[in-house]
């Protein structure tokens, strides 16, 4: 078996573990990624929705939904490689023991960006489809796009999170990285208003892999797809899965072999 | 160079050597642990016994010198290396919020263990945890733990066993236990690698050890060797107020010094002691034969360095 495959075996193994720890206290671990859209839902859509006029001919709800599927998508990808993975690595010296089987600290990064990957792509199927019943979904069809967009954007989220586990040098450190980067990520990525006729903000936006998953996901609710639009979104947040993934790999390994 | 004939010995390092930047972890260690053996690293804290058990299975990668364990060298090789090996590392590192079973189990997978769950039932009763096979970890005693951390690493029944510093902080009845492991173990023909601060036990363990001190090895051999080499004799062991009238009594070949409040002194044979006793009017506290703790003081111990 090629190595490459033999590393995914192993990766996967990683998955499994994450997921049994994780099951053990399943309602507090799904909560805070099924309330926090939930509560954005109700708040700022039903509640600010009569003052708003439409946004692109769509209601404010309609408007804010995609950014509740990206929403559940960033917070369970970062916290999970940030937090967690950082409590996994120096509380519990978890990758101590792991990394004495035939489990490599490449093994242990891909595992956890498949682990958070299909987590966040089941959370994003989960949430859409309650958007869709709510009627939220212009195209209701993107139920089945949201998992496969956020299960790719996950990636470069979770990065963010294991490169800030990777630096910080204690845990607390981590509402910095909160505060300075994925907040203004999270809140000027045309998930609460257009950015469309704020060309500077627009072109800022860009560096953010968050915005093009957004931008995809809202192409898909609301059934506005481009060719051009897709393969540039899809494209730059690729790169950005690649690059930033690896870079983690890199300091993850730096962090765990001496 | 290693030969290739070479390549079925568990352990061989010659020359290993660990940089942390400017600071020396490991100055050119050299060991082989053979099939069968039982050899310990002893050493100060910082003396960089873990740092070598890291550099065996790729958590450390060494600066300088060749290693080769089953003659694969970890920094390429590390996966088919910890295939053969098992680890107790020395923090336990299990999964609190897990059952026994449940840890055992992701381990056995991680190890890509065939019929774990017959394997993981033998060996948790033959450490006496098999009534504990659902309890959740944070709810075992320490010495429980530890002996779970010996089945996690026996699953795979691996050739080449690696502790570091196994039985710290445990009771003396856990102690026992995991020594006639140990034992019975490397009588099975596998090879142990062990790290311990307890003379006693490394003695007890040990074909052959090495004690390092500011990552160099200051003395290498059997204990036995190690003990007729360094300190041979006996040592009687007296109150500190005697030492006046213990002095003068002494022979100038003989060495003596203080230890824990107590006045020692090493003669060559028990009938020095005896007459020493005699002599003096002085009555020992103790007199025993020189032990690998004596060694180890001699070569370690005078000062405390900053590795402590």
């Amino acid at each position: 078996m090629s190595d490459f495959l033999v590393s995914l075996r192993l990766a996967w193994r990683v998955v499994v573990r994450n997921w049994v720890v994780y099951r053990k206290d399943f309602l507090a671990n799904i909560s805070p990624t099924l309330a926090d859209p939930a509560l954005m839902m109700t708040a700022l859509g039903m509640g600010l929705s009569p003052y708003i006029g439409s946004i692109h001919d769509l209601t404010y709800s309609q408007y804010l939904a995609p950014g509740m599927v990206a929403t559940t998508v960033l917070f369970t990808a970062f916290f999970e490689c940030s937090y967690g993975f950082y409590v996994r690595m120096t509380f519990e010296s978890v990758f101590k023991a792991m990394l004495t089987t035939p489990i490599g600290t490449r093994e242990v990064v891909w595992g956890e960006f498949i682990w958070v990957s299909i987590r966040a792509a089941l959370m994003a199927g989960g949430v859409g489809i309650v958007l869709a019943l709510l009627r939220l979904l212009p195209n209701p069809w993107a139920v089945f796009l949201f998992p496969l967009i956020g299960g790719i954007l996950a990636i470069p989220c979770g990065a963010i999170g294991l490169l800030a586990s990777s630096y910080v040098r204690n845990i607390n450190q981590f509402q910095t990285v909160y505060s300075f980067l994925i907040a203004p990520m999270y809140f000027i990525s045309g998930i609460f208003f257009p950015l469309g006729d704020r060309p500077i903000l627009k072109a800022i936006v860009q560096v953010s892999p968050f915005f093009h998953g957004v931008s995809l996901l809202q192409m898909a609710a609301w059934n506005q797809f481009s060719p051009a639009g897709i393969f540039y979104h899809l494209g730059v947040m690729l790169v950005y899965a690649l690059t930033l993934g690896y870079w983690s790999l890199i300091r993850i390994r730096k962090k765990l072999v001496n | 160079m290693i030969s290739y004939s070479t390549s079925t010995i568990p352990v061989d390092a010659c020359g290993v050597t660990k940089r942390f930047g400017d600071f020396v972890a490991l100055e050119g260690l050299s060991l082989t642990v053979h099939s069968g053996q039982c050899v310990g690293l002893l050493g100060p804290n910082g003396a960089g016994k873990s740092t070598f058990i890291g550099c065996l299975y790729g958590s450390v990668e060494r600066s300088g010198g060749d290693l080769r364990v089953f003659g694969l060298d970890p920094a390429r090789d590390a996966r088919r290396i910890k295939e053969r090996i098992g680890v107790v590392p020395q923090e336990n590192a299990l999964d609190e919020e897990l059952t026994v079973l449940e840890n055992m189990r992701l381990y056995a997978r991680f190890q890509g263990v065939t019929n774990a769950y017959r394997r993981i039932e033998e060996l948790l009763e033959d450490m006496s945890l098999e009534h504990k096979r659902d309890a959740q970890i944070r709810s075992l005693s320490g010495g429980m733990k530890r002996r779970l951390t010996f089945v996690r690493a026996l699953l795979s029944d691996p050739e080449l066993l690696i502790l570091d510093e196994p039985t710290t902080g445990l009771d003396p009845t856990v102690r026992h236990l995991l020594w006639d492991k140990v034992l019975s173990y490397r009588q099975a023909g596998k090879a142990v690698l062990v790290t311990t601060h307890y003379m006693h036990e490394a003695e007890l363990l040990c074909d052959r050890v090495i004690i390092l001190n500011h990552g160099v090895a200051v003395a290498v051999g059997s204990p036995k060797e190690l003990i007729e080499k360094e300190t041979p004799g006996f040592v009687g062991i007296y109150e500190t107020d005697q030492t006046g009238a213990l002095k003068i009594h002494l022979d100038p070949g003989w060495s003596c010094f203080t230890q824990a409040r107590q006045f020692c002194v090493r003669a060559p044979q028990i009938q020095h002691l005896i007459a020493l006793q005699t002599a003096s009017g002085v009555t020992a506290i103790q007199m025993r034969p020189a032990n690998l703790e004596d060694v180890y003081l001699k070569l370690t111990g005078e000062e405390l360095g900053e590795n402590e």
